[in-house]
């Protein structure tokens, strides 16, 4: 039986840590020689021992040097000394030579531990790693992350937190992308565990973490080859999963706890009216929402099936990509937000409208979401004011697919004027008229031109509200100009068939 | 081949080529190169290829710290005063001078006794390279060193009348201190016939030649063409990663460096006492004592000695062969060694490790 260096680490730590200077901890082990610093390790030594040393290492310099030679010459897997000074010149040789060197507090007791472990069954190396891993965990605090670090460091290999796709959630995890496309493939929702060898050679286990909401997959990635450490490993992974859900389940409980104490916080602050009390607007300070500047509402409505409460931290990371200070206070069909700035934003109001749009988009990928977007206004009042607008932009966002389901209000307000204009016997049988060359008015053409027309003329943003190519938004206003055969660059032109799309679109 | 006379126009090949054969030990030999230049301005010191069957040879060189001795430099009677006490002793006057060691500074300071003395330079020595201890004589190993005498630059002298070079190693060792850091070492005159195979010949002709082939290397050549140029072995070149330095171990400190080469990426460790004594490439031992090692800054065209290594100076290591005179019997080698050094290290022969 072989072994490598991280499995004969899991047994001796935490006792004796292993300090690994030089070389690989996948080395591979097939025996043991147990020599002095002095002894002559060329006859001690058979192919892919670890030479274990009960000495320190020789002098600083060529003695080590040598020593280290001598060990690779015989073809020695690794060489442990008691833990002494080892020169950064020794552990370039060592590099060079491919030989792992170790350094330990007790080279007997490793000697005896790596006998023992090439000798004894999976069970018992599974009997020692669980032991090992349950002292760890048990020692290491409520963070996650550390946690995660704890059991990495005496299992000696990495435990990962992977989302449903393996991406890494904590570390940027390097899949080949062979791998990855392996990796994307959805699973059966009952399947709770994971092993194979991926296209790359590297064997991924993991085991599901069931949240509410949403699901991560705890892993382990091992050489390929080595079935005996992949069953070893799938045990450990078990035991760490335990504790890893544990303190997953128990973080969800922190965030609904906290998502409470801000719903309650909001609905008191939109009771107050203009003029909170100085203690209201303390709490609220505290909360991180400063009620004193301007704001922006911004409400946003899950299209989709998504637990708000899991997703928060996305939403706002997607908006704080956008450079946009998102506060957000979970509901139950989505969040009330706002942004606030501590004086008159220089920023173009539109700027800052298109920002929020490039973050709906990329939040797009976890949860589809109607976002309505509020006014720009200042203190409390203007506070619970945009919130207000930002609620009914919402409402109509949610049933406007031809703007992406997001609505401004600020935009608003010209839309509603021309509808209740338009809606007459009169003009809506005309606008028909008007655009029936373009066909159906639920087809893609009367589609590409009313967004066009809604998003101000702007190819870029018709083609992202409609989720397709710029060319071919462009191509298709080639299309309606030679079918309707009018000049859109003339703004009458544009108002017409602007009215007229309205029209047309609202009546059934 | 061996030059009849040293001139002033090859004390510079001189100079360097003593700098080679010192192994980074034996000393700076600009303060006495200044000296002898000035004494050969308008007169050549003859070079003896072989000794006339009458001659009395006197081997003589400076024993102590090198450091010391550009600090403290001769008075200039010294050798006067070592024939004085020998000759009291009842010996004969000597009618030619040797270097104890064509290394360092002791190559030209026995060049400028001879030319004080009026006496001619015979083309040997007893080393053949730079050795500390004078056990590492070729006399104490092929025939009687002794009695030797030490004389102070102010002026005293001390004889020790033995015939072991060990216990002339241990006295005059002890005495060095006393005399201010570094003494002139002589040899009692040798009769021709006692020096028949126990000296290294033609080292003043080796250390010109050698000076010669570095001068003689066009601005560009690195570390390739200088080993070539001096029929050695290139063991790596690039920057000096790190340098260690030993406390004292009894009478001479010492240490090591190790380099990254930027050719072919081997560790190259050099271990130094007061010369370099050992070399090894990604631990195998390649090179040892009494093959020669130097260390040379291939861009200024300077050799270093182990006090001047730093970390960060780009250089290349060089390895020449050492005196085959140590290499002829067991005996022999077995003092000049590594193990001669305190270095558990059985000696590679030159050949072995191409």
């Amino acid at each position: 039986m072989t072994l490598d260096l991280a499995s004969i680490r899991q047994l001796v730590e935490p006792a004796d840590p292993l300090d690994l200077v030089a070389g690989a901890a996948a080395a591979v082990v097939r025996g043991v020689a147990g020599v002095l610093a002095g002894d002559d390790v060329t006859s001690a030594c058979r192919p892919g021992d670890f030479v274990i040393v009960l000495d320190a290492p020789p002098a600083a310099g060529w003695p080590m040097d040598a020593f280290l030679r001598r060990c690779a010459d015989a073809r020695a897997a690794g060489v442990a000394f008691r833990r002494g000074p080892v020169d950064q010149g020794s552990r370039s040789v060592a590099a060079r030579l491919g030989l792992a060197v170790v350094l330990c507090d007790d080279p007997w007791r490793l000697s005896v531990v790596v006998h023992e472990l090439l000798h004894s069954p999976v069970d018992t190396r599974i009997g020692a790693l669980t032991r090992a891993l349950v002292a760890a965990l048990e020692a290491a605090g409520d963070d996650l992350e550390d946690l995660l670090r704890a059991a990495s460091r005496v299992a000696g290999r990495d435990f990962l937190l992977l989302d449903t796709k393996g991406r890494g959630l904590f570390s940027e995890t390097t899949w080949s992308e062979a791998d990855q496309a392996v990796l994307e493939l959805p699973l059966p929702r009952s399947t709770v565990s994971f092993n194979s060898v991926l296209p790359s050679g590297v064997r991924l286990i993991a085991r599901r973490v069931e949240l509410t909401g949403r699901d991560v997959w705890l892993g382990v990635a091992l050489p390929g080859g080595d079935t005996v450490a992949a069953e070893v490993m799938a045990c450990g992974l078990a035991v760490v999963q335990a504790a890893a859900a544990q303190r997953l389940a128990s973080l969800q409980m922190i965030h609904e706890r906290d998502s409470r104490t801000r719903a309650a916080l909001l609905s008191e602050v939109m009771e107050a009216g203009p003029e909170p009390s100085e203690d209201l607007l303390r709490r609220a300070l505290a909360a991180g929402w400063d009620l004193r500047g301007w704001h922006v509402g911004v409400r946003i409505i899950a299209l989709g099936d998504g637990a708000t409460i899991s997703l928060r931290d996305d939403l706002l990371a997607a908006f704080a990509e956008q450079d946009l200070p998102l506060r957000a206070v979970e509901q139950t069909d989505g969040w009330i937000g706002w942004l606030s700035f501590s004086v008159e934003p220089t920023r173009a109001i539109e700027s800052i409208s298109a920002s929020i749009r490039r973050a709906q988009r990329a939040f797009q990928s976890a949860l589809p979401t109607a976002i309505g977007v509020g006014g720009l206004a200042p203190g409390a009042a203007g506070f619970a004011k945009t919130l207000g607008q930002a609620a009914d932009a919402a409402r109509i966002a949610v049933n406007r697919p031809a703007s992406g389901h997001f609505v401004h209000i600020d935009r608003l307000g010209l839309a509603q004027l021309l509808l209740a204009l338009t809606h007459t016997d009169v003009f809506t049988p005309a606008a028909k008229g008007l655009l029936d060359p373009l066909g159906d008015p639920d087809g893609p053409l009367v589609t590409t031109l009313a967004a066009w027309l809604d998003a101000g003329g702007s190819q870029q943003e018709t083609a992202a509200v409609l989720g397709i190519h710029r060319n071919t938004v462009a191509q298709r206003l080639a299309h309606i100009t030679r079918l309707l055969a009018v000049d859109l660059s003339d703004p009458e032109t544009r108002l017409a068939l602007h009215l007229a799309c309205r029209a047309v679109k609202l009546t059934p | 081949m061996g030059y009849p006379a040293l001139r002033l126009e090859m004390l510079a090949d001189y100079e360097s080529g003593c700098e080679v054969l010192g192994s980074g030990g034996g000393g700076g030999p600009t303060p006495v190169m200044v000296a002898l230049a000035g004494l050969l301005r308008d007169r050549e010191l003859p070079l003896l290829a072989e000794l006339p069957p009458d001659a009395r040879v006197c081997a003589a060189g400076a024993m102590g710290g090198p450091s010391v001795f550009a600090e403290r430099l001769p008075a200039g009677d010294e050798f006067a005063i070592a024939k004085r006490l020998l000759l009291r002793l009842g010996l004969p006057a000597p009618t030619v001078l040797m270097p104890v060691e064509t290394a360092g500074l002791n190559g030209p300071y026995a060049a400028y006794l001879a030319r004080v003395e009026g006496l001619p330079l015979f083309d040997a020595d007893l080393m053949g390279r730079a050795l500390p201890t004078l056990q590492q004589a070729s006399p104490a190993v092929a025939a009687e060193l002794g009695p030797v005498v030490l004389v102070a630059a102010s002026g005293e002298a001390l004889l020790a009348d033995t015939r072991s070079a060990d216990s002339a190693e241990r006295i005059l060792r002890a005495a060095v201190p006393e005399c201010g850091g570094w003494g002139l070492f002589v040899t009692r005159p040798f009769a021709a016939d006692e020096l028949a195979g126990a000296v290294v010949p033609g080292t003043v002709s080796r250390a010109i030649s050698l000076g010669q082939a570095l001068r003689l290397l066009p601005p560009w050549a690195r570390g390739p063409e200088i080993a070539r140029a001096v029929d050695g072995r290139l063991l790596g070149s690039g920057a000096i990663a790190e340098v260690r330095r030993h406390p004292r171990r009894g009478a001479f400190g010492g240490g090591n460096m190790y380099l990254t080469d930027t050719a072919g990426g081997g560790v190259v460790r050099l271990e130094y006492q007061n010369e370099y004594l050992l070399a090894a490439v990604d631990g195998r031992v390649a090179v040892t004592c009494p093959d020669l090692l130097i260390v040379v800054d291939p861009r200024l065209r300077r050799l270093i000695p182990p006090e001047d290594l730093r970390p960060r100076l780009e250089v290349a290591v060089v390895a020449l062969e050492g005196p085959r005179w140590w290499k002829e019997t067991p005996e022999r080698l077995a003092r000049v060694s590594p193990r001669a050094f305190g270095l558990d290290q059985d000696p590679i022969p030159w050949e072995a490790a191409a």
